[in-house]
């Protein structure tokens, strides 16, 4: 194991949902960040004023589902307007979208589908990402969806499409690790070999959650529910990971089957637990509710 | 291979209706077949909107019986795929879907129930407007009858022949059984207000008949004089004070005009006579 020294990562934040509205203001976890998603704050009313009213207190990541990044459309120019104004009025640390695509004609699917790994793909993701930062004037991060199925014919390791897209984007990358655990299974392939594969100084941000395993013809088949705790598998590859990127924001998310808030604050401060261990970091000093000093 | 463009096409059959052969020959099969893998982006599909419509339908969902609601979104959801990534945005016509259903025809109420908590979501996702307030009502200096209000995008209103407010509200407080001793008992018919509360959750206030032909003036770009006269033919003597009152307090009124030939609202209220 290699031992890295740092100054001060930015904590780990949690996916915020609105069950936990109460508890939050409540507990005032002593979280680096809340991630929201963006389409479910575009508009006004009881989501805007509590947005605007966590974003006092904790620093706030935007993460997007509808953006349709590998459509072969453009990306809708309604809903980027609706995400500038969000990202304008929020000012996030963070803003992601996905490799993926949801949109086919007027028709929006609801779910991140996966691309064929292809050179095409890569040019169509490539265009459309550059739209979207040229509109929002700032950089976005691209995470690796869950896969449950590959294209014949698609060239490109999934790891060097990121890289090429970071590359001639200047896009940033969110590295999901539950997503490659649950890749590699279903798909084929080897998590650490995967992460090995990324250019790691491209990485903007790391996300954290767990899967469930269903059961297809008789097969075992990964599910990223984000429904229950992150599975060891996951942890272990965080550690080898963030060992090597110490100062990555990390993020756990849980959206299905919430538990209580505290729960979810456990999985963060497991997280940062992990960094400091196998980074030897100081343990970073927690200011009830505070912002922190970061360097993301 | 198919091109970008054709799997996105066929990936789009195969989450709404089914899987092509074209595309099931073009997904890699090994331990898991093609189809079983495209099975989880279309439980996923199906799954997440139909949660949709259970959380923006919740009391038609109680009046229908979860099973039968659940029947009926699957349906309207193979139907009409959203136009929208807001997924609470998705179920404008499921109100009007189920209107269509002939085995619904005897429950006239239901679609009504529906048609009202659709306009309670949409209210819910509004970009806020900045409101006047009653201090800028007093800064005016020519007769305010003569003004017009532009009321917030958050102003909806609602007239139905059935107790569709105590039904509804039976309905989630207490279940479908006291949904029908109100559908009984609550005097008929329903004229809401719709509009967001003060921490900005979408609410009903009740109004009276000639209240609510005031506001169907006023939100037709109708002056304040005019639709005082409007409230007055219903009622007589009837004293539109309070609810302007209650307009401005409430945050609901967001522009004011002493134009009659640019105002947005009345062109649009003369485009909806006209259809």
């Amino acid at each position: 194991m290699r031992l890295t020294h740092v100054v001060s990562p930015l904590p780990a934040g949690i996916g915020y949902r609105a069950p936990h509205r109460a508890a939050m203001h409540a507990l005032r976890p002593a979280v680096g960040f809340l991630e929201v998603h963006a389409e479910n704050y575009m508009g006004g009313g009881r989501a805007a004023a509590d947005l605007a009213r966590l974003r006092r207190d904790w620093h706030v990541s935007v993460h997007g589902v509808g953006l349709s990044l590998g459509s072969v459309e453009r990306p809708d120019p309604e809903h980027l307007e609706r995400l500038a104004s969000l990202v304008s009025r929020i000012e996030p640390v963070l803003v992601s979208e996905h490799l993926s695509f949801s949109r086919v004609g007027d028709d929006y699917l609801n779910d991140l589908l996966p691309l064929p790994m292809t050179p095409i793909a890569l040019r169509v993701m490539c265009r459309n990402v550059d739209i979207v930062q040229e509109r929002l004037g700032r950089q976005i991060l691209v995470e690796n969806p869950s896969r449950y199925l590959d294209y014949h014919g698609s060239s490109i390791p999934e790891p060097e499409f990121l890289n090429e897209l970071a590359r001639r984007t200047g896009c940033g990358v969110l590295l999901d690790l539950n997503n490659v655990h649950v890749t590699c299974a279903n798909v084929g392939g080897d998590p650490d070999a995967w992460c090995a594969a990324l250019r790691l100084d491209a990485v903007g941000e790391i996300h954290l959650a767990g899967h469930t395993v269903a059961d297809a013809d008789g097969e075992p088949l990964l599910i990223d529910d984000h429904g229950s705790a992150v599975s060891e598998p996951v942890w272990e590859l965080f550690e080898s990971v963030i060992a090597d990127a110490p100062m990555t924001p990390v993020l756990v998310e849980w959206d299905s089957c919430l538990p209580p808030l505290e729960v979810l604050v456990a999985e963060a401060a497991q997280a940062d637990a992990r960094r400091a261990r196998v980074t030897a970091a100081p343990q970073v000093m927690h200011a009830r509710g505070g912002r922190h000093a970061h360097a993301c | 291979m198919l091109t970008l463009a054709e799997i996105q096409s066929a990936m789009r059959e195969a989450v709404i209706a089914a899987p092509g052969r074209t595309l099931l020959d073009a997904i890699v099969s090994d331990r898991i077949p093609a189809r079983a893998r495209l099975k989880v982006y279309r439980n996923h599909y199906r799954v997440s909107l139909k949660e949709g419509l259970a959380r923006v339908f919740p009391a038609a969902r109680v009046l229908l019986g979860e099973r039968y609601f659940d029947a009926m979104a699957a349906l309207f959801i193979a139907g009409a795929p959203p136009r929208d990534p807001r997924i609470a945005l998705h179920g404008g016509d499921f109100p009007r879907f189920l209107a269509s259903r002939d085995e619904l025809e005897d429950l006239p109420f239901v679609v009504e129930v529906a048609r009202l908590e659709w306009l309670l979501a949409a209210i819910a996702d509004v970009a806020d407007e900045p409101p006047l307030g009653l201090e800028d009502l007093a800064r005016v200096q020519a007769d305010p009858a003569a003004f017009r209000l532009r009321l917030a995008r958050t102003v909806a209103l609602f007239d139905c022949e059935w107790p569709v407010h105590a039904i509804r509200r039976s309905a989630l407080a207490e279940g479908s059984a006291a949904a029908v001793a109100a559908l009984l008992e609550a005097p008929p018919p329903t004229r809401l207000l719709l509009h967001r509360d003060a921490d900005g959750d979408p609410c009903e206030t009740v109004v009276d008949a000639a209240d609510h032909a005031a506001l169907r003036a006023l939100r037709a770009g109708r002056t304040v004089a005019e639709a005082a006269r409007a409230a007055a033919a219903v009622v007589p003597d009837h004293l539109a004070g309070d609810l302007l009152e209650f307009l401005f307090r409430s945050g609901l009124v967001t522009g004011l005009s002493a134009s009659t030939a640019t105002h947005a609202p009345r062109a649009r209220a003369a485009k909806e006579n006209r259809s």
